[in-house]
């Protein structure tokens, strides 16, 4: 039993609850009666992956199932991963602390690309071999899901196939024909073969890969009857859309350790920057009801004091104000604290800002991503000065006295007056401020974090260099000494580390390539990429000249309209042809109206075969009214 | 302000529930409490909240099979309800043993006694126990401080595979099995595998159980 195993060492790590399983809400099955062990193994530590919401969708679909039973894994920490190794511990799932290379899946959720190499230290630590054409056998079928499979190409070699889009429905087609495989047998390839037929999955072995000399992908050919193109799943009726009644409640403190509930999928807002904005679309929103039952229920099983509304723009959901009144009619009741993480508060009337107020604020946060409206117009990020300043009021007034922005650097067509207008904000906020009569006794605080824009798959400026090295110190420079330290004024600024964000923009557009560089690196002792202490650029930079591939020609090279892309066989639902005008309108600093103001033609309605919206603005339901 | 009706809860805290810490374990109680329809008693003033008191935290790694907290109620109920309901709401290896009246304030916790099985030696560790000293190095809020342990250690019920230990615990002065275990190492000069430790009793000065 590893469980005895285990007792041995969790009192040598940091935080051993989270080793070890056993809380409220997590599921255990007689596995007598279990015909498929699925594995959803989360690429980083507890305390993230077991925020994230997707997992926990996942997780209660398929234990709903009574004969499939899912269970967590997550990347141990180093401490934990050394005493693993040293005491013969293979990865375990939490629930039946058993290990999951007897499992018939081992799915990872791919949420950013720095935490590939966490994939192979997982595999390894599972004990089973890493890349997909060691593994012979039929089980463990080992795939993966997420938004980076939009581009899965440089974890390709890694893995036996990939879900493309939304997980609800394919998850269980996909085990449905596992239990099949598994009760009158069969090779791995024949159920590659037949997985590959379903909708939605993406099996990269099928798909052979031709190069340029130039290094650009010449073609990408599918075998064996796999289609040309990958087409990405959606769930159509998202109020019908499966939601688990309950989470996984932790024992220790997690980053978001609350419950969440999803309001809508997708985004109306097109920001040119912006993956999610589009790998996400259509736009579809759950009915005011079902958001209030599922909390309701969701509060009442897991005894969280804290509600968050997820979505990647809050603020769209049709009735917002109507949705607010009512929710915290009962949050209030019940005691509960409701979060709205990235709420735009200037459209709201005086009733409602009344009613957020008594929800306790953590903060005010505004993404205006770029300094000037030229460079915000580029972008598309339809976010105006005047906006930002009439939050900021309502905000001031309400008592608040500290404000974060977000800003990128390296955006296409910036120039050095784009980043003095970052400063310019900043000052015109705090000038704000203290005009403010009732404003609160402190000084105002005001921090600026800068990130680099970094291009990727999928979005209009997926054919754009990622700015250099030079470029962004230049900029970055350029700002702290118009910032510099001035009495009260303070503005705080702070930056990410270029290496990451070189690394992150390669693996984002890399090809299948790259996989022999991640296998480098990992064995040479890289992993826990995203975390600042174990990141080591110098062991990449080095994995990059032993597979004698070059950083700078995936990250900063810019691609023609016509190169094919290492992804162009995953089918978003969209064109290219629309990403291409996107990103001439860019360049010519002309915007593009949102989703609910005015069809933009991008391809998706042709799929759905009706409009993304009706003539009142509210978002189509599945099977209502056709082109 | 409403009156508060105080129940003490009686509950065992084993297999995985032994690494919940003791600040977790409050977090968890709360969060059982709201999941059940309980009459649960909230702290007043300004950032109101559930009302659990731990008696005598247990550390990360003892199992134990008295423990007790207090928590109140906003209207009196059958204790039996009470613990059963709080039961259903608790993760498997939290289990509600029963509920009743407080008899004994918590501040009359004199000491603890703790069952060691799974122990590898239990012949060396008594001629540890003769030692003349026993030094440990206790860390307080303050300070680190050299302890002379012996005094504090008594034993009983001797078998090959471990033995009870008593120790004083309570408000004033604790001292933890890891650290007679960690002192025990130094002296044999070996590391000791994770003998398991389990608390059974807490008793009061006057050799009563708490309860």
């Amino acid at each position: 039993m590893l469980k005895d195993k285990l007792d041995k060492i969790l009192l040598k790590v940091q935080k051993p609850a989270r080793y070890i399983g056993g809380e409220v809400g997590s599921i255990i099955k007689d596995k007598s009666a279990v015909d498929i062990r699925y594995a959803f193994c989360f690429p980083d530590t507890y305390d993230i992956g077991m925020s994230h919401l997707g997992m926990k969708i996942l997780y209660g679909l398929k234990n709903a199932v009574p004969n499939y039973w899912c269970e967590r894994v997550f990347m141990p920490l180093p401490d934990m991963e050394e005493l693993m190794r040293k005491e013969d511990i293979p990865l375990y799932g939490l629930e039946s602390l058993e290990p999951i290379r007897d499992f018939e899946f081992i799915g990872f959720t791919l949420q950013y690309e720095l935490c590939y190499t966490n994939i192979l230290s997982m595999l390894d630590l599972a004990g089973v071999p890493i890349f997909a054409k060691d593994r012979k056998d039929l089980f463990p079928i080992v795939m993966a899901g997420g938004p980076c499979v939009c581009n899965a190409e440089p974890v390709a070699d890694f893995f036996d196939l990939f879900v493309l889009g939304e997980g609800e429905e394919v998850n269980l087609e996909l085990m449905a024909l596992a239990e099949k495989y598994k009760k009158r047998g069969g090779t791995k390839a024949d159920f590659l073969r037949a997985a590959a037929q379903i909708e939605g999955i993406y099996v990269p072995s099928l798909y052979d890969v031709a190069y340029n000399p130039d290094g650009t992908v010449k073609a990408v050919t599918p075998l064996d009857n796999a289609p040309a193109k990958v087409k990405k799943r959606i769930i159509d009726d998202f109020d019908k859309a499966y939601y688990p009644d309950t989470f996984v409640v932790p024992f220790t403190e997690i980053v978001h350790d609350r419950s969440v509930e999803e309001v809508l999928r997708g985004c109306i807002r097109g920001c040119r920057f912006c993956q999610a904005g589009f790998i996400y679309r259509p736009f579809r929103e759950k009915s005011k009801q079902t958001i209030i039952d599922q909390i309701k229920k969701l509060t009442e099983s897991t005894g969280y004091d804290e509600v968050s509304l997820s979505s990647l723009s809050t603020s769209d959901y049709s009735d917002i104000e109507g949705l607010l009144c009512e929710l915290t009619e009962y949050t209030d009741k019940k005691g509960v604290n409701l979060s709205l993480p990235s709420l735009r508060i200037d459209k709201f009337s005086d009733e409602v800002v009344q009613r957020i107020k008594s929800v306790r604020a953590s903060g005010l946060t505004f993404a205006p991503e770029a300094g000037s409206q030229r460079l915000r117009d580029v972008i598309n990020k339809n976010i105006t000065e005047d906006s930002i300043m009439k939050s900021c009021r309502i905000a001031f007034e309400a008592g608040y006295s500290s404000v974060k922005l977000y800003f990128m650097l390296g955006l296409p067509t910036e120039t050095m007056e784009d980043i003095e207008a970052i400063k310019l904000l900043a000052d015109k906020i705090t000038e704000l401020y203290y005009s403010i009569e009732n404003r609160s006794k402190k000084g105002i605080s005001i921090s600026v974090s800068l990130s680099t824009f970094i291009p990727k798959p999928f979005t209009p400026f997926e054919f754009e260099p990622l700015a250099s090295k030079q470029e962004v110190d230049e900029r970055q420079i350029h700002l702290l000494n118009l910032t510099g330290a001035k009495g009260r004024k303070r503005i705080d600024v702070s930056w990410s580390r270029y290496e990451t964000t070189l690394l992150e923009a390669v693996l984002a557009r890399g090809d299948r390539r790259l996989s022999a560089v991640i296998y480098e690196a990992w064995k040479n002792g890289c992993k826990l990429d995203s975390w600042g202490e174990y990141f080591k650029p110098e062991v990449w930079a080095k994995a990059f000249d032993t597979c004698g591939l070059d950083m700078t020609f995936y990250a900063c090279r810019k691609r023609e309209y016509d190169e094919v892309m290492p992804w162009q066989h995953m089918d978003m639902l969209f064109s290219r042809d629309f990403l291409i005008s996107e990103n001439k309108k860019a360049h010519e600093g002309k915007t593009t109206p949102n989703c609910r103001e005015q069809c933009s033609g991008c391809g998706l309605s042709k799929t759905l075969g009706r409009p993304c919206f009706d003539k009142n603005g509210l978002p189509t339901a599945a099977g209502e009214g056709s082109i | 302000m409403n009156a508060a009706y105080p129940v003490r809860i009686f509950f065992a805290k084993t297999g995985r529930a032994k690494y919940i810490s003791a600040l977790d374990l409050i977090n968890c109680i709360q969060r059982a409490l709201r999941r059940t329809d309980l009459p649960v008693w909230h702290t007043q003033g300004f950032n109101p909240h559930t009302y659990v008191n731990v008696n005598l935290p247990l550390s990360l790694g003892i199992e134990g099979l008295c423990e007790t907290m207090d928590i109140k109620l906003d209207e009196p109920l059958p204790y039996d309800i009470v613990a059963r309901k709080l039961d259903a709401a608790l993760p498997d290896d939290i289990h509600i043993i029963r509920a009743a009246a407080p008899i004994k304030k918590h501040t009359e916790i004199d000491r603890s006694v703790y069952e060691i099985t799974n122990f590898p030696d239990a012949k060396a560790f008594i001629s540890f126990l003769s030692l003349d000293k026993i030094i440990a190095e206790k860390k307080t809020k303050k300070s680190v401080i050299e302890l002379d342990l012996k005094p504090y250690i008594s034993i009983s019920e001797i078998n090959s595979d471990g033995f009870t230990l008593i120790l004083p615990s309570g408000c004033d002065f604790t001292v933890n099995p890891s650290l007679v275990f960690d002192a025990y190492e130094k002296y044999t000069g070996s590391a000791l595998d994770f003998p398991t430790v389990k608390r059974v009793r807490i008793l009061c000065k006057d050799g009563t159980d708490f309860e």
